[in-house]
C-alpha cells in the first residue's frame, strides 16, 4: 500500500532470482494503483488490486495473497524485501518446512514455508490491524498448532531496504518531518499494542472465517477485487471497546506525552480515538507538541547524559528498515 | 482417587480458594462456602499467608481441606490456583476468591438446562469475575492457569478464553446473582501493604504484562507446571527450578513494560520520561515488587499532585456538568 518506490526496485531484484514459480503482489487500494507495466516484464509476476481499503492491514493482505497463490510453498516477502542472490529455497525446504525471519529489522517478518501449514493455522490473524506482532503471532500458532520446529531463515538470506517506520504504517515514501515521524511511531505503538491484546485475549485458527473478496470488473487488465461487505471479521464489542480505550492512551502518551490518567479523564473531543487506524491529529496537538511536548522533554534531555552513570541501561541501536 | 457423590447424575464438585493474607475476608466467605450442600470438598490452600491460617478458625466442616504452600514472597494467584487444583479428587473444579461464595445456585440444574462443560462469571460481574466452575478434564487439557504470569490480573480471563477455545468445548455464563463477594479496594486484591494508588497503578502494570506473555508464549505450549514438595501432611514447598519462566527476552520485555506502566500512572509521568529515565531514579520491579523511595513519596505528595490537580478540577466540572 502506497509502496511503489521500494516496490520497484525489489521486484526487479527478485525478477533476476531463478528459484520462483510465480510472484504475486497485491496493491492494497494505494492511492496510485500500481501499474503493470511499472514492474519488470517478467510473465512469473502476478498483480491483484484490492479495492476499498481505506487502511494498512497486513494480515488481510496477506492471506488474500496466499489464497491467490499456486505453489506448494509460500515465500512472503514485504515490499521492500528481496532474497539473496544465493538463497535456495528448495534447499530450505528440503531441510524443514517452516522458516521465519528473526530480529527487529525487516527481514523478521518474512517466512518461508510449505503452504498446507500456513492453512493449518488458518493463515495471519485477521483480527489484527495495521502493523505489529503479525509474524509473532504466526510463529506461535505455528509452533502450537503443528509442533513442528520453526526455524530461523539464516542471516542474509533476505535483504531488506532501509526506511522510516512512517513507511511502514502506509504514509508514503517522501521526507518525513520530525513531527510526522513522531506520529508515526505512536501510531506503530499503538496498532502494535492492539495486535498484542488481542492476540491475549482471542485466538485465531482455521476455525475462523477470513474476510471474503468478490471480483470487481476493472478497464484494466489487472484482476481487481473488493471486501464482501460484512465478511471481514470483527471482534465482539466489549472487547473492541477496550482496545480502543488503550489504543487511544498509547497513541497521545507517546505523541503527546500526556500520561494515561490524565488521557483517561480527557475528554474525547480534545483527544479522540482513532477512525480505522486513522488519527486525527489537529493544529493544537501540532502547537502542544511543538511547545509543551517540548518543554516536558527537558528533564528527559537533562537526565539523558547521567543515564549511564545513574546506572541507566543503554539501549542497543536498532538498525532503520 | 474420586470420591463419587450420593446422587450419581449429581456432579462431585470440589471448590478451591487461595488465600494470602486475607484472613478477614475468607473467614467471611467460608461459613457462607459451607453452607452450600452441592460440594463433595472446598480446598483452601493458605499461599505462605505471614500468620498461618489455622484449622481450628475456620468452620467446622469435614469438607474443608486446609493446606499451606511455605516460602512464597508474591502473591501469584496462576500458581497458588493450580497447585488447588491439582489437589481435586472429583470431576469438576469451582474456582471461588477468598470474598467469593454461593448464592442459590443449584448445579444439576444448571447442567440440565445449560449443558456445558464450564460456566464462568464474565467482567461484567465485577468482584465476581474469576469464580469458575469447569470439569477437571477440560481444565486439564489447558494447561490450567497460565503459570507464565505474574502476580495478578489476567490470569482469569486468559483461561476463560484458552477453555473457549479448545474445539468443540461449550463454556456457559454463571449469573451474577449466584456469586456474591465482598467489595474491596485493589490494594487488598494486590496483597500489597502501602497505598491504594501504588496497588492500583501495579494492578495495571501486571495486568498489561500478564496480556503480553499470554500474547507472546502461549500456555502451555512446550511448558510444564511448577512441582511441590510436601514437606509434612498438608504443608507443601514449591521445588526450586520448577517455576516456568517465558524467554528471557519476552521476560525482560514484559519487565519494561510493567516498569513503564507503574511509573506512568503512579508519578503520573509520561511513557518517553520512564522510558528514558535511569533505572535507579525509576528501577524495574523485582519479584513483583516496586521499590518506593523517599523522593518516589515526595513526589507523588509534591509534583504528581500539582500535575493532577487540574486534572482533579476537571473531574469536578465533569460530574457537575454530567
Amino acid at each position: 500500500m502506497n509502496r511503489q518506490e521500494h516496490l520497484r526496485i525489489t521486484a526487479a531484484r527478485l525478477s533476476g532470482w531463478p528459484h520462483h514459480d510465480e510472484h504475486l503482489i497485491v496493491d492494497w487500494s494505494s492511492a496510485i494503483p500500481v501499474r503493470r507495466e511499472d514492474l519488470p516484464e517478467d510473465p512469473r509476476i502476478r498483480l491483484h488490486r484490492v479495492e476499498g481499503e481505506r487502511r494498512w492491514n497486513l494480515c488481510r493482505a496477506y492471506n488474500f495473497a496466499a489464497r491467490l497463490a499456486a505453489g506448494e510453498g509460500l515465500l512472503k516477502l514485504d515490499a521492500d524485501c528481496w532474497p539473496a542472490a544465493t538463497a535456495d529455497p528448495h534447499n530450505l525446504l528440503r531441510k524443514g518446512p517452516l522458516w521465519m525471519g528473526t530480529g527487529s529489522g525487516g527481514s523478521g517478518g518474512q517466512f518461508l514455508m510449505e503452504r498446507r501449514l500456513f492453512a493449518q493455522v488458518g493463515g495471519f490473524n485477521e483480527w489484527l490491524v495495521g502493523w505489529g506482532f503479525d509474524d509473532k503471532d504466526l510463529r506461535l500458532r505455528l509452533e502450537l498448532a503443528t509442533a513442528l520446529p520453526v526455524a530461523d531463515l539464516p542471516e542474509g538470506w533476505v535483504e531488506v531496504m532501509a526506511h522510516a517506520d512512517a513507511a511502514r504504517v502506509g504514509m508514503g515514501e517522501g521526507r518525513v518531518t520530525a513531527i510526522a515521524a513522531a506520529q508515526a511511531l505512536a501510531a506503530l505503538r499503538a496498532s502494535r499494542l492492539h495486535n498484542r491484546l488481542v492476540a491475549a485475549e482471542s485466538h485465531w485458527g482455521p476455525t475462523r472465517t477470513q474476510t471474503v473478496y468478490r471480483q470487481i470488473p476493472s478497464a484494466e487488465r489487472i484482476p481487481h477485487w473488493t471486501a464482501e461487505s460484512g465478511s471481514v471479521p470483527v471482534l465482539p464489542e466489549s472487547l473492541e471497546r477496550s482496545l480502543a480505550r488503550e489504543r487511544r492512551r498509547r497513541y497521545w502518551n507517546t505523541f503527546l506525552a500526556i500520561p494515561d490518567p490524565a488521557l483517561d479523564l480527557l475528554p474525547e473531543k480534545l483527544l479522540p480515538g482513532d477512525q480505522e487506524g486513522r488519527w486525527p491529529v489537529r493544529w493544537w496537538h501540532r502547537l502542544y507538541w511543538h511547545t509543551v511536548r517540548r518543554l516536558l522533554m527537558t528533564p528527559v534531555w537533562i537526565l539523558a547524559p547521567w543515564r549511564g552513570a545513574l546506572g541507566g541501561r543503554r539501549r542497543p541501536r536498532r538498525r532503520t528498515s | 482417587m474420586t470420591s463419587r457423590p450420593a446422587d450419581p447424575d449429581r456432579p462431585g464438585i470440589s471448590i478451591i480458594t487461595v488465600c494470602m493474607n486475607r484472613r478477614p475476608h475468607l473467614l467471611a466467605s467460608l461459613p457462607r462456602v459451607s453452607a452450600w450442600p452441592h460440594h463433595e470438598e472446598h480446598i483452601v490452600v493458605d499461599w505462605s499467608s505471614h500468620t498461618p491460617l489455622r484449622r481450628d478458625e475456620l468452620p467446622d466442616d469435614p469438607r474443608i481441606r486446609l493446606l499451606r504452600v511455605e516460602g512464597e514472597t508474591l502473591w501469584h494467584p496462576s500458581l497458588a490456583y493450580n497447585f488447588a487444583a491439582s489437589q481435586v479428587r472429583t470431576d469438576w473444579i469451582f474456582r471461588l476468591d477468598a470474598d467469593c461464595w454461593v448464592q442459590d445456585l443449584e448445579p444439576l440444574e444448571l447442567l440440565q438446562n445449560q449443558p456445558a462443560d464450564g460456566w464462568v462469571a464474565r467482567a461484567s460481574q465485577g468482584g465476581s469475575l474469576g469464580a469458575v466452575l469447569v470439569r477437571r478434564d477440560r481444565f486439564n487439557a489447558v494447561g490450567g492457569f497460565n503459570e507464565l504470569m505474574r502476580s495478578y490480573g489476567f490470569e482469569d480471563k486468559d483461561l476463560i478464553y484458552r477453555l473457549e477455545a479448545q474445539p468443540e468445548a461449550r463454556i456457559g455464563d454463571l449469573a451474577a446473582e449466584h456469586i456474591r463477594f465482598i467489595p474491596h479496594n485493589a490494594q487488598v486484591r494486590a496483597n500489597l501493604p502501602g497505598s491504594e494508588a501504588k496497588a492500583r497503578a501495579l494492578k495495571r502494570a501486571t495486568s498489561l504484562s500478564n496480556r503480553f506473555l499470554a500474547a507472546s508464549c502461549p500456555w502451555p505450549g512446550h511448558y510444564r507446571r511448577a512441582r511441590y514438595r510436601e514437606l509434612a501432611p498438608g504443608l507443601w514447598r514449591l521445588e526450586a527450578g520448577s517455576l516456568p519462566e517465558p524467554p528471557q527476552e519476552i521476560a525482560a520485555e514484559a519487565r519494561r513494560l510493567r516498569r513503564t506502566i507503574f511509573w506512568g500512572r503512579f508519578l503520573l509521568l509520561p511513557e518517553i520520561h520512564v522510558i528514558r529515565a535511569p533505572q535507579k531514579l525509576l528501577p524495574s520491579d523485582s519479584e513483583g515488587q516496586f521499590p518506593i523511595h523517599w523522593a518516589h513519596t515526595l513526589y507523588w505528595h509534591t509534583v504528581r499532585r500539582l500535575v493532577a490537580l487540574p486534572l482533579l478540577i476537571l473531574t469536578f466540572l465533569q460530574r457537575l456538568v454530567g
